[in-house]
C-alpha cells in the first residue's frame, strides 16, 4: 500500500523544536510520509509561500523574530489562504490557541504537551481538512463561473439582507467592484430609496417564506453613476440542514430596454389605435356629410315641389281676400239700396241698380263669380300636395327611426324615395314601376330609401348628361329568398369598364366638381353590404345604360352575403376597400 | 299710353290662374301660355312687353325660352319666376338669360309681384323713349 506523502512547511526559530518535530515526524507511521522543510522568520515563510513549493500543511510558532502572537497567523493567512495552519502554542496557552483558530488556524497543539502520535494525528487531520477545503474552493470557484458566465444578476442574500454573494453580471450593471458589493446591505445601498421599503417588504417576506407570492417581482436598482436600471427578479430561498431559510438566490434581468422598447411599441401602437379611431370618426364625419349633401340636394328639390304649390295657394289667398272685399262693397251698396228703398221711387231705385250693376262689372264681378268654385278647389289641390310632399319626406327620413331596424315594405320606400325625388327626375326620364308582392325586410328604412334616392338621383343626371332629352328609369322589386331584390335600370350613358371597378370608392366621382360629393355609392355601399349584409352590384355597358342591383336579406342576422358574393362569379358586383 | 300686354310662362297651369285671378285689376292686358313653344306661338302674333317664365319646364327650359326672346324679341323685359333659389340657376338666368328680374315661388302678389310688373312697365318705357328720342321719326305718346 501505497505510503500518503504530506509536505509539511515547520516555522520554527527554536533550533531544538526544529529538531524535536523532526524525530517525532520521521518514520512515525506506516501510512504516512512527511517532508519537512523549516524556515525561521515570517518573511521567509511568505517567501516560500508564495514560491514554487507547495505545501500541505503548515506547522507554526507563532513567536518568530520578526512576528509573534496572533499577528504571525493573521499575515500568514494574507499569504495565502488555503494553507492549513496548525499553530504551536507555549505551556497551556488555552486561550492563543483558540484566538489563532479564531484568525484561521485549523488546529493548535500545546508544544511540552506533544508527542508523536498527537502531532501525527493532527498534520494529518489539518491535511485532509485542507484537502477538502480546497475540493470546496474548487466547487465554489466553479460555481461563482457558472454564475459569472450567467447573462443576468445572481444575487446572494443573507437574512439581514446583506450580499453574500453576487456575480460579475451584478457588478457589471451596479458598476461596483465585488468587495464593493459583499456584505452591504442590499436595499440601503442599491435599491432607490423610493422602492427600499416595498423592496425590504418582499425580501422579508421571502424569508419568512411566503415564497410564491414572490417569486416574480419588478423594482429598479441603483447604479454608482446613479442612473436606475429596471430588473426583473425571480427569487428562491436557500435553507439550511434543519430547514430553516438563511437566505435569498435571486437571479435579475436588466429589462431596462426591454421595458423601454415595450414602452415605445405600447405608445406607437396607442398612436396606431388613436390615428385608426380618428379614421372611423373622420369616416363616420365623411357619411354624415354625404347624408347632409344628399338632403341639401333633396332639400332643393323637395323646395322646388312646394315653392310651386305654395305659391299658387297663397297668391289665391290674396286674391281671395281682395274678392271678399268686392263682394262686402257690393253687399253694402245693396244693404244701403234695401234701406232707402220707402222713400225713392221707381226710376231712382233703376238708376241705383244700375249703378250697382255698374260697380260689379268694373269689379269684373262675372269672372270671379265664374272662377271662385276653381279657386277653392285649385287651392285646395295646392294644399293637398304640400300636404302629401310632407308625408313623403316623413316617410323618406323616418327622421323618428333613426339607427333602428324594423321589418319595413320597401315599396314604399320606393314611392316614397320617388315621391321626394320627383322634381329630380320628371325632367329626365319616364319611371315604370314592376313591384312584385314581397315581405316586408328588417332594416333601416332612412338608410335604404338613402340608398335608393342615391340611385335614382345618379340614373337621372347620368340621362340628363347625354343630353338626349327623356330617358327611361325602370324599377323593379320582387322576391328571390332569402332576399328581396330591387333592380333599378337607367338607359342612360352606362359606365366605363375601367369606372366599374371605382364606383363604389369613396370620393371617386366623374360629375363635375360641386355636383357630386363623390361618396354616394360609397355611402350606399356601405349601408346595403356592411350595415345590412345585403348585397349591391352593378351591370352596366357603355351606350346601354346601367343596372344596379340591392339584395336585401329577409333575415338580416342570418345571412352572410359575403360568402355567397365569392360564388357570385358572373355579376360584376364590386367590393371596396374597406 | 297702350295698354301693355303681360305673357305669362308657367307648365303649372294652376299657377298660371293664380296669376291670372291675381291681377285682374291690373291696368294691362295678361296673356298665359304653359309651356315654351305655345309662347312663342304667341309671341309670333301678338306684341307683348312683358314675359314673365319659370325656368325648370320639360322640353323647352326657361332658360332656352328666354335667349330665343332675347334675339328675336330684344325689347321685351324679362322676368324670371321659380322655385329655385341655389345661386347657380340665378346666375344663369341673370347672365345668359338678361333678366330684369328674378322672383322666386312663393311669391307675394301685393308687396312683390305687382309692383315688379309696374316696375318693369316702366323699365320697358324708359327704354323705349330713349329709342324714341334716337329715332325721331318714331310716334311718342309720353
Amino acid at each position: 500500500m501505497d505510503k500518503r506523502t504530506i509536505t509539511v512547511l515547520l516555522v520554527e526559530d527554536d533550533e531544538g523544536d526544529i529538531l524535536l518535530a523532526r524525530r517525532m515526524l520521521v518514520n512515525s507511521s506506516q501510512s504516512l510520509e512527511f517532508i519537512v522543510e523549516t524556515v525561521q522568520t515570517l518573511s521567509d515563510t511568505v517567501k516560500y509561500l508564495n514560491g514554487d513549493k507547495k505545501f500541505d500543511v503548515m506547522l507554526l510558532d507563532m513567536g518568530l523574530p520578526d512576528s509573534s502572537g496572533v499577528e504571525t497567523v493573521q499575515k500568514v493567512k494574507q499569504a495565502n489562504q488555503t494553507i492549513p495552519i496548525v499553530v504551536l502554542t507555549g505551556l497551556d496557552d488555552e486561550q492563543t490557541g483558540l484566538l489563532a483558530i479564531k484568525n484561521g488556524a485549523t488546529d493548535y497543539l500545546v508544544k511540552n504537551k506533544l508527542s508523536s502520535d498527537i502531532l501525527v494525528q493532527t498534520l494529518n487531520f489539518a491535511f485532509e481538512r485542507g484537502q477538502a477545503e480546497k475540493t470546496i474552493l474548487r466547487e465554489r470557484n466553479k460555481a461563482q463561473s457558472y454564475l459569472d458566465v450567467a447573462g443576468v444578476i445572481m444575487l446572494v442574500l443573507n437574512d439581514d439582507l446583506t450580499v453574500h454573494r453576487i456575480n460579475n453580471k451584478g457588478c457589471e450593471i451596479l458598476g461596483y467592484a465585488e468587495q464593493d458589493i459583499l456584505e452591504k446591505n442590499w436595499c440601503d445601498n442599491f435599491v432607490p430609496s423610493e422602492y427600499r421599503e416595498k423592496v425590504s417588504q418582499v425580501l422579508k417576506s421571502l424569508l419568512s417564506g411566503e415564497i410564491g407570492k414572490y417569486e416574480y417581482h419588478e423594482n429598479p436598482i441603483l447604479t454608482k453613476t446613479g442612473r436606475y436600471r429596471l430588473v426583473a427578479w425571480h427569487n428562491s430561498v436557500l435553507r439550511d440542514e434543519a430547514g430553516q431559510i438563511k437566505s435569498i438566490l435571486s437571479s435579475g434581468e436588466d429589462i431596462t430596454e426591454r421595458k423601454e422598447a415595450e414602452e415605445v411599441i405600447k405608445k406607437a401602437y396607442s398612436e396606431l389605435e388613436s390615428a385608426n379611431a380618428n379614421l372611423k370618426s373622420m369616416q363616420a364625419q365623411i357619411i354624415q356629410n354625404e347624408k347632409l349633401a344628399s338632403i341639401g340636394q333633396l332639400a332643393a328639390g323637395v323646395a322646388h315641389e312646394m315653392n310651386t304649390p305654395v305659391g299658387f295657394t297663397a297668391s289665391n289667398f290674396e286674391t281671395l281676400a281682395k274678392y271678399f272685399d268686392k263682394f262686402k262693397n257690393l253687399l253694402d251698396m245693396y244693404g244701403k239700396l234695401a234701406g232707402e228703398m220707402p222713400n225713392i221711387d221707381k226710376d231712382g231705385i233703376i238708376a241705383r241698380t244700375a249703378d250697382i250693376r255698374k260697380t260689379a262689372e268694373d269689379m269684373k264681378m262675372g269672372f270671379i263669380l265664374e272662377d271662385i268654385d276653381a279657386l277653392f278647389e285649385e287651392s285646395k289641390e295646392g294644399l293637398k300636395r304640400v300636404t302629401t310632399i310632407i308625408q313623403n319626406l316623413r316617410d323618406f327620413s323616418r327622421v323618428d327611426k333613426i339607427d333602428v331596424y324594423d321589418d319595413f315594405d320597401i315599396i314604399r320606400g320606393m314611392e316614397a324615395t320617388l315621391a321626394v325625388a320627383r322634381n329630380t327626375i320628371k325632367y329626365n326620364a319616364n319611371v315604370t314601376l314592376e313591384f312584385a308582392d314581397v315581405s316586408q325586410v328588417s332594416c333601416n328604412a332612412s338608410q335604404i330609401n338613402q340608398v335608393f334616392l342615391n340611385i335614382l338621383v345618379n340614373a337621372a343626371q347620368a340621362i340628363e348628361s347625354q343630353q338626349k332629352g327623356m330617358g327611361n328609369i325602370k324599377i323593379k322589386i320582387y322576391p328571390s329568398e332569402p332576399y328581396v331584390v330591387c333592380e333599378i335600370e337607367d338607359d342612360g350613358p352606362g359606365i366605363p369598364q375601367e369606372y366599374l371597378n371605382r364606383v363604389f370608392e369613396p370620393f371617386f366621382t366623374t360629375k363635375p366638381a360641386g355636383k357630386g360629393t363623390g361618396l354616394g355609392l360609397a355611402v350606399s355601399y356601405d349601408i346595403v353590404v356592411n350595415k345590412h349584409k345585403g348585397q349591391l352590384f352593378i351591370d352596366s355597358q357603355v351606350g346601354r345604360g346601367a343596372k344596379f342591383t340591392i339584395k336585401l336579406p329577409l333575415n338580416r342576422k342570418n345571412s352572410d352575403s359575403r360568402k355567397e358574393m365569392e360564388n357570385n362569379g358572373q355579376e360584376s358586383h364590386i367590393v371596396c376597400g374597406r | 299710353m297702350d295698354r301693355k300686354v303681360i305673357l305669362f310662362v308657367d307648365d303649372e297651369v294652376k299657377v298660371l290662374n293664380s296669376l291670372r285671378r291675381g291681377l285682374i285689376d291690373e291696368p294691362y292686358e295678361t296673356l298665359f301660355a304653359d309651356s315654351g313653344k305655345k309662347a312663342l306661338e304667341i309671341l309670333e302674333q301678338k306684341e307683348v312687353h312683358i314675359l314673365v317664365t319659370d325656368m325648370r319646364m320639360p322640353e323647352m327650359s326657361g332658360l332656352e325660352l328666354l335667349k330665343i326672346v332675347r334675339e328675336k324679341y330684344p325689347k321685351i323685359v324679362r322676368i324670371v319666376l321659380s322655385g329655385y333659389t341655389q345661386i347657380a340657376t340665378l346666375l344663369t338666368a341673370i347672365n345668359q338669360g338678361e333678366i330684369y328680374k328674378y322672383i322666386t315661388k312663393p311669391w307675394q302678389m301685393e308687396e312683390e309681384f305687382k309692383p315688379a310688373i309696374r316696375q318693369a312697365i316702366e323699365f320697358y318705357d324708359l327704354n323705349n323713349k330713349q329709342d324714341a328720342a334716337s329715332q325721331p321719326a318714331a310716334a311718342t305718346n309720353g
